[in-house]
């Protein structure tokens, strides 16, 4: 998980700077709220901004301490389906999902989770920040298996569609995706226990079983 | 009486010849022909009646012989009989234990060729999979690193396309 690790301590960080410089924004209205953000300098995912705009001060604090006796280790938390948990859950298999998928994260701002995102990109492996993003979300709830294999690597808007798409079925899931460089053609895809296998290995395997 | 003495014979002599005869022949008669007599007849007797036993005890013996042999000869029927018996009874058996085995030998033979079958049949599908298998690995391995990569592309999207349908 040290991954994500990073990024939600990142995000806390930038969150709670914000937050600093503007004592009184749970004080305020969702619309002023609005206009704080727009605000902002740096930037923070637009899941966590709507967690933002509803949320009160005190319930604010007990959920973020609570994320972070989850990210030092401790596994009894009153995380589990929390506003905040589903905001990060919602951020991390949509918008970060597409940034993984991208291997780049281009914006202007300088803040400490943007720093810290492209710190991942470079650090760590396509593979090691999806299996962590998995494990995270698996340490709030059941996380349905979501496997896509593939001969080749996925263009990126491909990776995009076929997460919308299993989006529908499976939401807030994480697909993972896999290069397997024996299945020739097509995609094997396991879906919370199915597969379905559109390969040409197994074409062949179909082919060369019909009479054994 | 004057031709008998010419002759030599004497009338005295004679007479007391004849009485000396008669003496000895009455003493010899009364004390020892009697009883050698009594004795011979009496042997005699024993002798006859010994003859007579052994007659009845051969007539007993030839009776008892007669009936063994009638025994005998009953006997030696049944005995043929019953040997008639066994040797028909074993030649039925004989007969039989044959026809069996050959039951049994024809039911192995179909057994034994049954399985001769079955094992041919074995190989050949062993042989058949296994030669599948290298034309599987072959084709694998010729497809493997020679399909370019557009056309990979293109059944990846393919893929997706048919996963899509069934999901829709």
């Amino acid at each position: 998980m040290k991954p994500i690790q990073e990024l939600i301590i990142a995000l806390i960080k930038d969150t709670l700077q914000f937050l600093s410089k503007n004592p009184s924004f749970f004080d305020k209205t969702t619309e002023e709220r609005k206009i704080d953000l727009k605000n902002l300098k740096i930037n923070i995912p637009r899941e966590i901004i709507a967690y933002l705009l509803n949320i009160n001060e005190t319930v604010f604090l007990k959920e973020t301490t609570e994320l972070v006796k989850l990210l030092n280790g401790k596994q009894e938390n009153e995380l589990k389906e929390t506003t905040f948990a589903y905001a990060l859950i919602h951020y991390l298999t949509s918008e970060f999902a597409s940034v993984l998928d991208k291997g780049s994260y281009e914006t202007s701002d300088q803040g400490f989770f943007t720093k810290t995102i492209n710190y991942l990109l470079e650090t760590y492996s396509y593979e090691e920040t999806i299996y962590a993003i998995y494990e995270f979300i698996k340490s709030f709830r059941e996380n349905p298996y979501l496997a896509i294999q593939s001969p080749m690597r996925l263009h990126p808007d491909l990776r995009l569609n076929i997460r919308q798409h299993l989006q529908k079925e499976f939401p807030n899931s994480f697909p993972i995706f896999m290069v397997n460089r024996d299945l020739i053609g097509g995609l094997r895809i396991f879906l919370d226990g199915r597969v379905h296998d559109y390969s040409w290995l197994n074409k062949i395997n179909q082919l060369t079983s019909f009479r054994t | 009486m004057e031709a008998l003495q010419q002759l030599g014979i004497d009338v005295h002599s004679l007479i007391l010849y004849l009485i000396n005869f008669g003496v000895i022949f009455f003493l010899l008669g009364k004390y020892l022909y009697k009883p050698i007599i009594n004795v011979l007849d009496k042997r005699s007797k024993l002798i006859e009646g010994s003859l007579q036993e052994a007659d009845l005890l051969k007539n007993e013996f030839q009776k008892k012989m007669e009936e063994m042999e009638s025994d005998k000869k009953e006997l030696q029927k049944k005995v043929k009989q019953e040997t008639d018996n066994l040797r028909k009874f074993a030649d039925e058996k004989r007969a039989e234990m044959t026809k069996n085995m050959e039951l049994e030998k024809a039911q192995m033979m179909e057994q034994a060729q049954a399985e001769i079958n079955a094992r041919l049949n074995n190989i050949l599908k062993e042989a058949e999979k296994q030669t599948i298998e290298v034309i599987k690995k072959i084709v694998l391995d010729i497809v493997h690193n020679k399909i370019p990569a557009e056309i990979v592309q293109d059944s990846i999207n393919e893929a997706w396309e048919k996963e899509q349908k069934i999901s829709a």
